[in-house]
């Protein structure tokens, strides 16, 4: 019985793992794209920045 | 309602009714399967060793097209759709490896035998595709990655049929095929139809995980995409 109980606590433990990395990394992906396009709007040639874009500049 | 709303309220529809499978399933092999006669109770690793077997092999087998998909059309789509199946066939044959051993330690006295073709077939199957997302993690060029890792999961693709037919070619201390065996081979009405029904919950299982891996390998491309444009 043992055995038995072993094998299907490693089966949902892997599969718990693997679904709980799986959404981190999708979770991180989705914020570093965000984080990314934001730079590249700042960066753009002829980008409407006021005042340089420092926060509370104007 | 757009695109990306329809894809989260298919997901979430495809988790409920995966839960419910599951559970189904998990109740089919406690409650409703019959005990082995020899085994008694611990035969019932099988319903969930054999299924992670097949799927296994079944992603793997996606990896082995979307490989040659790539290596035709040069598309990144197929590379990561040939990623997500071999992390996927990785970890139901991660399933099998650790599974097997411990119903072999009940059932045999060992967790290993060495001669053991099957088992060692396997083992060789689990490392190639270990090796392959390795490998992945090693070469910087997307190009030439997607190029090298297609080869490797090509190749590696061969060994399937060698490990499913290892318990037909030679004899082992691993139990003989019960479906699709022959003559003397076959399973009780009651182990067939729980089976069966494991096998189609797993299916469903991968491809909910599939398509969530398909999705995070194409958002990790906009990274580089995007970090690209950004130089």
């Amino acid at each position: 019985m043992g055995y038995l109980f072993a094998a299907y606590t490693v089966f949902w433990a892997l599969l718990a793992v693997y679904l709980l990395l799986l959404t981190r990394k999708t979770n991180r992906a989705l914020a570093e794209i965000e984080r990314l396009k934001r730079q590249y709007e700042r960066n753009r040639p002829g980008a409407d920045i006021p005042d340089g874009g420092q926060p509370g500049a104007h | 309602m757009n695109l990306a709303e329809r894809m989260t309220l298919m997901q979430w529809a495809t988790a409920i009714v995966l839960f419910a499978a599951m559970t189904t399933a998990l109740a089919g092999v406690f409650l409703y399967a019959p005990n082995e006669r020899a085994m008694g109770v611990m035969q019932k690793i099988f319903y969930f060793h054999v299924s992670s077997a097949w799927i296994g092999f079944f992603a793997f087998g996606v990896a082995f097209v979307c490989s040659l998909g790539y290596l035709l059309s040069r598309k990144p789509l197929w590379d990561q759709r040939a990623l997500a199946a071999a992390e996927l066939g990785v970890l139901f044959c991660t399933v099998v490896m650790v599974t097997g051993p411990i119903w072999a330690r009940g059932a045999w006295g060992v967790y290993w035998v060495r001669e053991d073709l099957r088992l060692t077939t396997t083992l060789v199957l689990w490392l190639i595709y270990i090796a392959y997302l390795m490998l992945r993690a090693t070469i910087p060029d997307p190009a030439r990655k997607a190029t090298v890792a297609a080869a490797v999961a090509i190749m590696g693709f061969f060994n399937v049929p060698i490990v499913y037919m290892s318990i037909r070619w030679w004899r082992t201390h691993h139990p003989a095929p019960v479906l699709m065996g022959g003559e003397n081979s076959g399973l009780d009405p009651r182990m067939k139809l729980v089976f069966f029904f494991c096998l189609a919950t797993f299916t469903l299982l991968f491809f909910y995980l599939y398509a969530k891996r398909v999705r995070l390998a194409s958002l990790e491309r906009e990274i580089d995409d995007l970090y690209r444009q950004l130089e």
